[in-house]
């Protein structure tokens, strides 16, 4: 095989996801930027239902829909290894849309005061968590704690489950379990949600 | 990385929080006392994260997904909706439904529709498939079932659904803003079931049978939506082989059958009555089964169910999040809900279909007779009925268990063997029954659930043997597959039933009819068996038939003959004759109360099967009166249970004036 021809092989490889995934999992750091962006469309493409399959439930699930992202992007075997790290990314990147969303939403409604639906304001002891107030505790927990915040993004966001955390962030699961605690404890007290 | 407090000490609040919660509550104070030393706030950090640890509380998880999914349905709304769908034009978005979006359109000024464009990746083949099956479900016609009307494939290839357009709110929702009460409940499950059961008579399985699938209307009709919608896009088609479609057929958990949730069987009409189970559950107690069934979860044995928890919220308790795989395995069913309407649901419930309720008729019927408060004409012969009660209660016996039933066959062939030499084998052969049902019947015959054997192949193999040991003895042949024809009953196998009570008449007919007795019970309790799977045309000459018989053998006045014609006026009850049943009704009543005693509950679920045939042909004033006598009599019989009989009366007189 010479030279030209593999390279030529590569560029082409490279330009699907699957490929760029590869890349950057290789210590490519310009196909994450281009694996983040198409999964930005992708996952906003899905959550339109403009295409992809959706499960036969009434909610629309931001798991199903990284799932779903990971479907429909990936077209070829993995590793587990990168499957963990294309879920991670992707629990991050649906983070991104839902969070852009919603700023743009108290944009446009409210001006730029949005309304806070926080738990203590609500009649009945529920469990209502106001979107734009997860996103900004979440964002106070990264600077505290930069890995528990990561554990419970993919844990939330992405609905991953513990072998797969520990595999994206390169930590033990006890590590994942440890982590998750402490984080949901100080989203709790952050959000102030009452026991349900 | 760094924070305002620092890394070291949040790391130093981490370490401290995870030594302290593994610690007891007890401990705790002591611990930081000394860990903390005298950096109060560092104890006070330490200690709200402790007060807001509690992993086993789903209050969090809830709220956050909630938070998130609704961001993501939001998104969804915001998408654009199109101006046309094929030649229908948009009015509006009227709703996300699990498979799609949904609009209501209109075309060329008819009545608007709900136009659901689906999302799927179906594919070439799955296309066709869709095509296939959209012209079997248009031809659906019942009035509990929104119409499939037209469809097709928008520009973009999506394929989408035409269907009537219905203006209703969700059948749970729909209850609670009524404050109906349980009788009005199961009334209106009822017609769901009828609706469902039209479906499966032309082979059309829901699959995918909930709340939101089923609209009341103004008018207290309900009808369903989406029938057969999830198999056009199941995965049973060209996705199925992927490894990753089991995660592409995820249903709607909450009420999707085991089948179908582990792909362990064949998804069949029997998927429709265990979601109908769930939903009966949740219409009946406000609660859902698995809800009912976990320990730690306190709940009355016996819920009132006149005045039902309603206006309580739903209540739906977390389920482990699904990560797409195991997440919902060895899910058991058991609700507590006493009495027969719990055995109701129960059934519906069961985890092996082959278990359940064999179709909705039978659910229905069910609750009927639960309705009524007719067991005993529904299942006229007491020891038949105990002993299919027992089986029924014990669906799944052990090896040992069905060792047993065989060994009581067995037992039963023996003592007809020796029988043989005695002068009359009919009592035998009464022995041989009184024994069989003794022992199946026995206070502890409960088995323990395991091994594979379960009733049916018990009763397999009673009819087997008997068919085998017994081919020169047919009077006794026909006497025993007559029993064994009511176990099938009683067990929902009604197909069987009616083939060994066919069988018994063969029988009995080779015996010379010697003891025809035994074929008019045969005869009449085929009649009955049809009867349930709603075969009224079949079951009619055959109740005809048998009633005669009887009444040539033992005359009118007898308890036997007056079932017969209590089951014939049902039959045709069903089928609109109410002028002829009525009488039939009121003869058997006399007939009951004469023979057995005024004080008999037979006696009063006649006099309530005639109360209402009055009420339906709208003589209220009979209904009436009728009504009142069979609560006397209930009162005789139950002493004041006011709440029972109350019940009644308002049931039979159908119009809630209940006359204190």
């Amino acid at each position: 095989m010479g030279p030209i021809h593999r390279t030529a092989k590569l560029a082409t490889v490279a330009a699907t996801p699957t490929g760029l995934l590869q890349s950057w999992r290789g210590g490519n750091q310009d196909a994450l930027n281009g694996l983040m962006a198409l999964l930005y469309d992708e996952l906003t493409r899905i959550a339109h239902g403009a295409m992809g399959a959706e499960r036969h439930d009434h909610t629309l699930q931001t798991r199903a829909l990284v799932h779903e992202a990971y479907l429909r992007l990936i077209d070829a075997e993995v590793e587990i290894r990168d499957r963990a790290h294309f879920l991670a990314l992707a629990a991050r990147t649906m983070r991104r849309v839902l969070t852009d969303h919603a700023r743009a939403r108290v944009r446009v409604k409210r001006g730029g005061a949005r309304v806070r639906v926080s738990v203590t304001d609500l009649p009945a002891p529920d469990t209502a968590v106001d979107y734009l107030d997860l996103e900004n505790a979440m964002t106070r927990l990264e600077s505290q704690d930069a890995r528990a915040a990561q554990v419970l993004e993919l844990h939330f966001y992405g609905g991953l489950d513990y072998d797969e955390t520990a595999e994206a962030l390169g930590i033990s699961r006890a590590t994942v379990d440890r982590d998750l605690r402490l984080g949901k404890a100080w989203l709790r007290r952050e959000l102030r949600v009452e026991a349900g | 990385m760094t924070g305002s407090a620092g890394p070291g000490r949040w790391a130093r609040v981490s370490e401290l929080f995870e030594t302290a919660s593994g610690l007891p509550a007890s401990a705790r104070p002591l611990f930081l006392d000394s860990a903390c030393g005298g950096d109060a706030a560092l104890r006070t950090e330490v200690e709200s994260l402790l007060a807001c640890d509690l992993p086993d509380d789903p209050a969090l998880d809830i709220g956050v997904r909630r938070a998130l999914d609704g961001v993501a349905a939001e998104i969804r709304a915001a998408a654009p909706a199109p101006d046309r769908i094929g030649p229908y034009r948009v009015l509006s978005r009227i709703g996300e439904g699990g498979m799609g979006t949904v609009y209501l359109a209109e075309r060329d000024g008819d009545p608007p529709v709900a136009v659901k464009v689906i999302r799927g990746l179906i594919g070439e083949d799955g296309l066709r498939r869709f095509r296939a099956e959209r012209q079997m479900l248009a031809s659906l016609q019942h009035p509990g079932i929104a119409r499939l009307l037209d469809g097709g494939t928008t520009g973009g290839g999506l394929p989408y659904l035409v269907m009537e357009h219905v203006d209703g709110v969700p059948i749970d929702e729909y209850c609670a803003r009524q404050a109906l009460g349980v009788t009005d409940r199961i009334h209106l499950f009822r017609r769901v079931c009828d609706a469902v059961s039209h479906a499966h008579r032309s082979l059309v399985v829901h699959r995918d049978i909930k709340p939101s699938n089923i609209l009341v209307a103004a008018d207290g009709s309900p009808k369903l939506l989406d029938f057969g919608v999830a198999k056009l896009l199941s995965g049973d088609g060209t996705d199925a082989d992927t490894p990753t479609a089991p995660s592409r057929r995820l249903l709607t958990p909450d009420y999707a059958s085991p089948e179908q949730l582990h792909g362990s069987g064949p998804i069949t009409t029997s998927a429709d009555v265990y979601s109908l189970g769930v939903l009966l559950c949740e219409l009946v107690t406000g609660t859902r089964p698995e809800a009912l069934s976990t320990p730690g979860l306190k709940t009355p044995s016996t819920p009132d169910l006149k005045t039902p928890g309603m206006a309580a919220p739903k209540t739906r308790p977390a389920r482990p999040i699904a990560n797409g795989r195991g997440a919902s395995a060895g899910r058991v069913f058991r609700p507590g809900i006493a009495g027969d309407l719990g055995t109701i649901v129960r059934a519906a419930l069961e985890e092996d279909p082959l278990r359940r309720y064999a179709s909705v008729d039978h659910l229905s019927a069910d609750l009927q007779r639960y309705l009524e408060r007719r067991p005993i004409l529904a299942r006229p012969s007491t020891w038949t009925y105990r002993a299919v009660r027992f089986v029924r209660r014990n669906r799944t016996a052990t090896a040992v268990a069905a060792m047993f039933a065989i060994v009581v066959v067995g037992f039963a062939i023996a003592l007809t063997i020796s029988a043989r030499r005695a002068a009359r084998e009919r009592d035998a052969a009464e022995r041989v029954t009184a024994v069989l049902v003794r022992l199946l019947s026995g206070p502890d015959g409960r088995v323990q659930e395991r091994g594979a054997a379960t009733a049916r192949d018990l009763v397999d193999r009673g009819v087997e043997q008997v068919r085998r040991d017994l081919r020169d003895q047919p009077a006794l042949q026909a006497r025993l597959f007559e029993t064994l024809g009511a176990m099938y009953a009683g067990l929902g196998l009604v197909d069987r039933a009616e083939a060994v009570l066919q069988e018994s008449m063969q029988a009995g007919r080779a015996a010379g009819g010697a003891d025809s007795q035994a074929g008019a019970r045969t005869m009449w309790r085929l009649a009955e068996a049809l009867r349930e799977r709603g075969r009224y045309a079949e079951a009619e000459p055959l109740a005809q038939a048998a009633y005669d018989m009887s009444v040539r053998l033992v005359g009118a006045r007898n308890p036997q003959s007056a079932q017969m014609i209590n089951t014939l006026g049902m039959i045709l009850y069903a089928r609109g004759r109410q002028a002829e049943a009525v009488p039939m009704f009121q003869h058997a009543t006399a007939i009951f109360r004469e023979t057995l005693g005024p004080d008999h509950p037979i006696v009063a679920a006649g006099l309530a099967n005639s109360a209402m045939s009055l009420r339906d042909r709208g003589d209220l004033a009979g209904a009436e009166a009728l009504a009142r006598e069979a609560l006397t009599l209930r009162n005789r019989m139950f002493g004041q249970a006011l709440a029972e009989t109350e019940r009644l009366l308002a049931q039979v007189a159908g119009n809630g004036s209940v006359p204190k």
